[in-house]
């Protein structure tokens, strides 16, 4: 089904659109919350929590993008429940490895704390991602948004996993200085 | 800034994007690619090899040490094959796998010179936002030693510039990495790499009419003693062109790559 049928039918408050989203999006969101939470029961949790929360938002809200909304928001849900199981043990996820990369980019040593900033940063990125190569912004995302393992990312572009990490270790550090010339303390 | 803030940041990143990466994720490039890619590494390979035996060119030991063999004072073979593929044809990555009299054995062995006279010809267009230009070049060689440790002694490398534009001023820095069986060697901290800085006088001193200049350098490693046995990537030049009439100009680079084993 087309996702504007899709959409259509969470208008009509069809609960169809629970199932149909299901039949074409299960796999793809799956593979994001298993990607942070590396446990599969954990990962059902977070794609359950998505149907509901998408049928709670749409509508009023209208997705330009279905995949893409759908995907944010098992991210943001699969990432609640890192955080709460993260606090007692830690969970050797891809989302786990790849944070662990991004310490190339930021200090730790002050916060932003407030979502207007962190909604700026993210609007800073995009500026970034969209000055680099489509290679490098594609390993990028699919690294640091989709948590993607090295060994994915890499066969994106058919490379070798030393070439994808050289190319992602030169972007953090791009990024690095890009955020530090857009004022923010990293 | 924390690294989760930044991850959740990540969370604003617009949906073209997004779709873009997922067009990629769904449709993988590689598997597609991987037997082209891997048809002209082997044509490249078989091509250097052929070269590096009958020109002997660059720092070239190889003809000699096969001259070693054929006069069969050691059991020395050099047996060259492609050992993983690259994007690019340039790129390709050429194992050559050294097997010597005694190695294993704890002794140490003379690993033979390997040579390369390879040219990266690479370029990029660059524009960080100040009007600098930037490029890097990508992996250049591999080599695997195989129970054996080897001291690295030099490696050099000439870097052609091909200068099109007139009052090209830069300073720049390039550098050479190496990973050992998938692992960067301290990239980090860089330091194992050798910088060096074209200051503007090295480019000033290119005249108006001038198309090219080279800067050598070499680099230094013995100071790192005895590399244990792997499999050695010899990664990238990296260089930076800062400064004026730099901006979305095209700056080609050669670079002619040569590493020399003791």
């Amino acid at each position: 089904m087309e996702d504007e049928q899709i959409v259509q039918l969470y208008f009509d408050r069809n609960e169809a659109a629970i199932s149909e989203t299901k039949t074409k999006y299960e796999k793809y969101l799956m593979k994001i919350a298993y990607n942070i939470l590396f446990n599969s029961e954990d990962a059902e949790e977070s794609v359950n929590d998505t149907y509901l929360s998408a049928w709670n938002a749409i509508p009023p809200h209208r997705p330009e993008v279905l995949s893409t909304f759908l995907g944010k928001i098992t991210r943001g849900h699969a990432i609640d429940i890192y955080r709460k199981q993260h606090a007692d043990k830690r969970i050797p996820s891809e989302y786990c490895s790849s944070l662990d990369e991004l310490e190339d980019c930021v200090s730790d040593s002050s916060s932003v704390e407030d979502n207007l900033e962190i909604k700026r940063l993210g609007e800073v990125i995009n500026v970034f991602l969209k000055d680099q190569s489509e290679e490098a912004r594609n390993l990028f995302i699919g690294r640091y948004y989709y948590s993607d393992s090295l060994k994915d990312v890499a066969a994106y572009y058919g490379m070798t996993e030393a070439r994808a990490k050289m190319i992602l270790f030169r972007t953090r550090q791009k990024l690095k200085t890009f955020l530090e010339d857009e004022g923010f303390t990293v | 800034m924390k690294k989760e803030e930044l991850s959740d940041a990540m969370s604003y990143i617009e949906d073209e994007l997004l779709e873009e990466t997922n067009n990629v994720r769904s449709h993988p490039r590689g598997s597609a690619l991987h037997a082209r890619r891997y048809g002209k590494i082997v044509r490249f390979a078989a091509i250097a090899a052929a070269a590096a035996l009958v020109v002997g060119i660059g720092y070239g030991t190889v003809s000699g040490v096969l001259n070693k063999s054929s006069q069969k004072k050691e059991a020395e073979t050099i047996d060259m094959q492609v050992a993983s593929q690259n994007a690019f044809m340039n790129d390709a990555v050429l194992s050559v796998t050294s097997t010597a009299a005694g190695a294993g054995e704890g002794k140490k062995s003379t690993v033979p010179e390997i040579t390369t006279s390879d040219s990266y010809i690479g370029a990029r267009e660059g524009d960080n936002g100040n009007g600098d230009s930037y490029g890097e070049a990508d992996e250049l060689k591999a080599y695997e030693w195989v129970g054996k440790s080897i001291t690295q002694t030099s490696c050099k490398a000439d870097v052609t510039v091909f200068r099109n534009k007139e009052n090209l001023y830069a300073d720049g820095t390039w550098s050479l990495e190496m990973m050992k069986d998938d692992e960067w060697v301290e990239i980090y901290n860089c330091s194992f790499i050798d910088n060096t800085v074209f200051t503007n006088s090295d480019l000033n001193n290119i005249s108006s009419t001038d198309t090219t200049t080279t800067f050598e350098q070499v680099f230094d490693w013995s100071g790192y003693g005895e590399l244990a046995s792997g499999t050695y990537r010899i990664f990238e030049m990296f260089y930076t062109f800062n400064g004026n009439n730099c901006e979305n100009e095209y700056i080609p680079v050669e670079i002619n790559f040569g590493i020399t084993v003791d």
